[in-house]
């Protein structure tokens, strides 16, 4: 195809996807602007876009047999969660595979909903991460990482004719193992944004450790 | 390969703005006897809410049933393409399906998927070919009266019809098959939808007579991630 296609595309037959965020420090906004992507984000929708069907699981017999799927935001074991960072000096890169110097504590509470607009020219997710007083220990707080189930994109370009699936053995909510059906060949836990104040984001937080810390992160998709 | 062209901006708006945007494009290129057309296509809602619904969606439970394989569905399951000859009607976001369709699929369809190396542009390329004696004759006063003016990408969607608000959104859909198979997908009613249309209505191109019984018909359509 002509490279000169690239060139026509004009702003109004764009989809835009943009990432936001507020970070609030009990109940003040401390700050909001946009996060950064990374590579696993892009790769995984464009693997469920073009992916056609791949088996998953085979077995000689039929059996009577539970099942389900998931998308980017499987919940009961922190499949998707948020985590916050020290660092103040490395920007973000689209191959950044997690924050630099994360602190390894899951928010308290986390929950996400879908909106739009009844004309249907926005589509937005809202993410609500919030670590209460004392969770995170008193320290200077530099950066965000939102995490998704994304796929690893080492698939080899160009791919012709892919399919993509991986039948996931995970830790379902009522504590025995589920098997889950996801478009993707290789999910994980994989940092999907970054929002950071090496970026020039938000200026690092000195935090006490005595409010909560909310995170609030919004994909929206427009015309 | 080349990247999406975005505005000129100064370093430091650019510095500030580095991979804080996603931008999808959808073009498209037209090709039938010796002339090539390249157009933008328009967007549906099913695909909008779809991309979302996927990002979003957590786990859920789709059932119990005699099943010998699972299989895992992108979007693309059911990938298909149709023209038609409507050349007045232009797309709008709840647009369900082409206006004026002929509906005789393509004889091949081929899905290629690319990145740059430095992983700020994703495509995923798809090439639909109707064989010379597929498609009627299509011009004024013939076999189908009228001129190619409209083309549709169909995909594997969510059908939008959940509420505004909702909140930890677990959406499932599948099919079960013969010979004990499921087919599932991470979205809500899943059906077979019109993802993309490419009107000259919409100023996309010039519709054109096209002679079926004689000449192939390719039709290009590429769905671009840019990280910018």
């Amino acid at each position: 195809m002509n490279p000169k296609i690239d060139e026509k595309i004009k702003e109004e037959h764009e989809v835009k996807i943009k990432g936001k965020f507020k970070i609030y420090l009990g109940d003040e906004l401390y700050t909001k602007g946009k996060n950064r992507w990374t590579r696993f984000f892009s790769s995984s929708l464009l693997e469920m876009v073009i992916s056609n069907h791949k088996q998953v699981y085979s077995r000689p017999d039929p059996a009577w047999m539970d099942f389900w799927t998931s998308g980017l935001s499987y919940s009961p074991t922190g499949l998707y969660t948020a985590r916050a960072g020290n660092d103040t000096s490395t920007p973000t890169t689209p191959d950044m595979t997690d924050l630099v110097s994360k602190i390894d504590i899951a928010p308290n509470t986390q929950n996400v909903a879908i909106f739009k607009e009844p004309d249907y020219s926005k589509y937005m997710s809202r993410y609500v991460f919030t670590w209460s007083p004392g969770t995170i220990p008193p320290q200077t707080v530099g950066e965000f990482g939102v995490y998704l189930w994304l796929d690893d994109d080492s698939w080899t370009s160009p791919a012709e004719n892919p399919n993509y699936g991986k039948l996931a053995i995970v830790p379902g909510p009522e504590g025995y193992d589920i098997a889950v059906v996801i478009p993707l060949n290789n999910p994980s836990p994989r940092l999907g944004a970054r929002i950071a104040s090496a970026d020039g984001d938000f200026d690092p937080i000195n935090y006490t450790s005595e409010e909560a810390i909310r995170l609030e992160w919004y994909v929206t998709i427009r015309f | 390969m080349s990247s999406i062209k975005i505005k000129a901006k100064s370093i430091s708006e650019k510095m500030d703005e580095n991979f804080t945007k996603i931008k999808i494009g959808g073009v498209a290129e037209i090709i039938h006897g010796d002339e090539v057309i390249r157009c933008k296509n328009k967007w549906t809602r099913y695909f909008m809410s779809s991309i979302i619904v996927f990002i979003a969606n957590d786990f859920t439970y789709l059932g119990k049933l005699n099943m010998r394989y699972e299989i895992a569905c992108g979007m693309s399951y059911k990938l298909t393409s149709r023209i038609g000859t409507n050349e007045s009607v232009a797309t709008t976001p709840d647009m369900t399906d082409l206006v004026s369709k002929i509906d005789i699929a393509p004889n091949s369809i081929t899905r290629r998927l690319i990145k740059e190396p430095d992983y700020t542009l994703y495509i995923a390329e798809f090439v639909f070919t109707w064989d010379a004696g597929t498609l009627p004759n299509i011009y004024i006063g013939g076999e189908v009266d009228g001129k190619v003016g409209e083309f549709g990408v169909y995909l594997w969607l969510d059908d939008d019809s959940w509420t505004t608000g909702l909140l930890n959104p677990a959406r499932g859909s599948y099919e079960y098959v013969q010979d004990y198979a499921v087919y599932e997908i991470p979205l809500g009613g899943a059906t077979q939808l019109l993802a993309s249309r490419i009107a000259s209505a919409d100023g996309a191109f010039d519709p054109f007579e096209f002679y079926g019984s004689i000449d192939p018909l390719t039709f290009k359509w590429r769905f671009q991630v840019a990280i910018v």
